[in-house]
């Protein structure tokens, strides 16, 4: 990867695009209709914020994804101690301020459910955290845990999921450039249903993929059960890549909504992001491994 | 005031009522109403619409069942005898089911154009993979049946054929529940409408084996009177 900033070109004049069409929806909305986005050009426009921090899929708080942002706000993310540790030389704790600096990243974000959106986050790479704790050669996989802390998170008080939630990259996914942990986005500490204050962001894998409110970290030799694919492993992979040829029983995995918008767009393998990342599955069959 | 000819009112207002979830979807989607993932609201506005008013019409029989049993002793009333044989009940029915039929209709248009813009690969791929919705195009061919053969010119033509045909609702009750519980995420399944179906199924099957309690005239048409 020559650049740091791995933001795609097309999001870059997408980008300017959405200033545009802001601008222009901003003249239009004095006009009775309706301003629905339809058609091609608003595809990788970059979701509206309140769009991004009302629609949550975070069961840690409730099973809707329209009331987590009311439940999450009594929850405390300060102070926050992350530990990362298992197979590592350096084994470590952080804390919010001891993190490597965060920059604008922009990626789309695909929902297993088959909505999308495309959101400026703040963040680093996963690997710059990884290179400080200095992986064991036998270490194979990254083990990510969400806090467990039911008095604030409700949801946890039911077995909706087996809680602490619990996902997992292989390594080399996990020290790929793309891969993400964010702490803030739309240029803001992250919104507490937004996964405050550290969330994972793998722009190439379904979104359940994207752990929230992560307070371990552990390289581990073994693959891990994860959350969504111990529950029900024919519908959730454990490498949850965006795969259009993968179908679901549910959900159309051939195309998405875009969060704001009413029609469905084709959704792209590796979320478009193929280029970037199809190397580290070559000889896999991932319609076997999806 | 007769209550034969109140009934027009009555079903105009109803008729009026039924519109609502229409002219909301409609308000809605000019006024910036369908909130964060309007694919997903009108979707289910369009979808729970379709299968509140199966439920209502669904649920008429019985309503007339237990509204005989409760008026029988007042049948020397004034309309008591009347009350317990309400055709209104059964003319509002039909509307009911149509209603279901028209939103049904609207929840797959909405599907078809805002899922698959109208790509017919798609669909049967979709019908290939996605199981509900086999399911649910289905139903709504068997809505499409009855609809078709609702009109009462048709109805006296079918003869005892109708009565037949319209027994499809049985197994159409249970294909609306399966459509909608097989595409709820599993962790989300609140299948509240499966029990209604269940107990107005079940109501039918006891009322059906019970000589005691059969009726002759319960044929679902309207009852002649001299």
């Amino acid at each position: 990867m020559k650049n740091t900033k791995i933001t795609p070109e097309e999001l870059f004049i997408s980008r300017r695009k959405f200033l545009d069409s802001a601008l222009r929806a901003g003249l239009l909305g004095a006009l009775p209709f309706s301003s629905y986005a339809f058609g091609k050009e608003s595809d990788l426009a970059i979701t509206a914020e309140k769009a991004a921090t009302r629609y949550n899929n975070y069961y840690e708080f409730t099973t809707n994804k329209k009331h987590v942002h009311i439940i999450a706000a009594e929850f405390n993310t300060s102070p926050w101690n992350l530990e990362v540790g298992g197979l590592v030389n350096k084994p470590k704790h952080f804390t919010i301020g001891s993190l490597p600096p965060s920059e604008e990243r922009i990626y789309r974000f695909r929902c297993v459910e088959g909505w999308s959106m495309v959101v400026p986050w703040l963040g680093f790479s996963l690997r710059e955290l990884l290179n400080q704790v200095e992986p064991k050669a036998e270490a194979k996989y990254v083990r990510f845990e969400t806090v467990f802390r039911p008095s604030e998170m409700i949801g946890q008080r039911r077995p909706t999921l087996s809680w602490p939630y619990v996902e997992s990259l292989r390594l080399d996914e996990a020290m790929h450039p793309l891969t993400t942990l964010a702490t803030g986005m739309y240029d803001k500490p992250l919104p507490k249903q937004n996964g405050a204050p550290l969330r994972l962001i793998v722009p190439w894998k379904y979104g359940f993929k994207s752990i929230k409110a992560i307070n371990k970290i552990e390289l581990v030799s073994e693959r891990p059960e994860t959350t969504w694919n111990k529950l029900a492993p024919e519908e959730y992979g454990f490498y949850a890549n965006v795969n259009p040829a993968v179908p679901h029983v549910r959900w159309s995995q051939r195309r998405e909504v875009p969060l704001g918008q009413l029609k469905k767009i084709r959704t792209l393998p590796f979320n478009g992001y193929e280029e970037q990342v199809a190397h580290l599955y070559q000889g896999m069959d991932l319609e076997k491994h999806f | 005031m007769d209550l034969k000819r109140s009934e027009n009112p009555i079903r105009l207002l109803l008729f009026i009522a039924s519109l609502g979830p229409f002219a909301w979807g409609i308000y809605a989607f000019y006024f910036d109403r369908l909130d964060i993932n309007p694919f997903e609201t009108l979707m289910v506005l369009s979808g729970h619409s379709a299968l509140i008013f199966f439920l209502i019409s669904f649920l008429i029989t019985p309503l007339r069942r237990w509204l005989t049993w409760c008026f029988k002793c007042s049948d020397q009333m004034k309309w008591g005898k009347r009350l317990s044989d309400w055709n209104l009940l059964i003319r509002t029915r039909r509307m009911f089911g149509l209603y279901s039929f028209f939103y049904a209709s609207v929840h797959l248009g909405l599907y078809l154009e805002l899922e698959l813009s109208w790509l017919w690969d798609e669909l049967l791929w979709e019908l290939k993979e996605r199981r509900f919705i086999g399911v649910g195009l289905f139903s709504w061919f068997i809505l499409l049946i009855l609809t078709v053969t609702s009109p009462k010119k048709i109805q006296k033509k079918m003869k005892r054929w109708w009565r037949r045909t319209h027994r499809l609702v049985y197994p159409l009750s249970l294909l609306c529940c399966a459509h909608f519980l097989m595409g709820t995420k599993e962790t989300n399944i609140v299948p509240y409408y499966l029990v209604i179906v269940a107990a107005l199924l079940g109501h039918r099957l006891i009322v059906a084996y019970w000589p005691k309690i059969s009726r002759e005239d319960d044929t679902g048409l309207e009852i002649k009177r001299d």
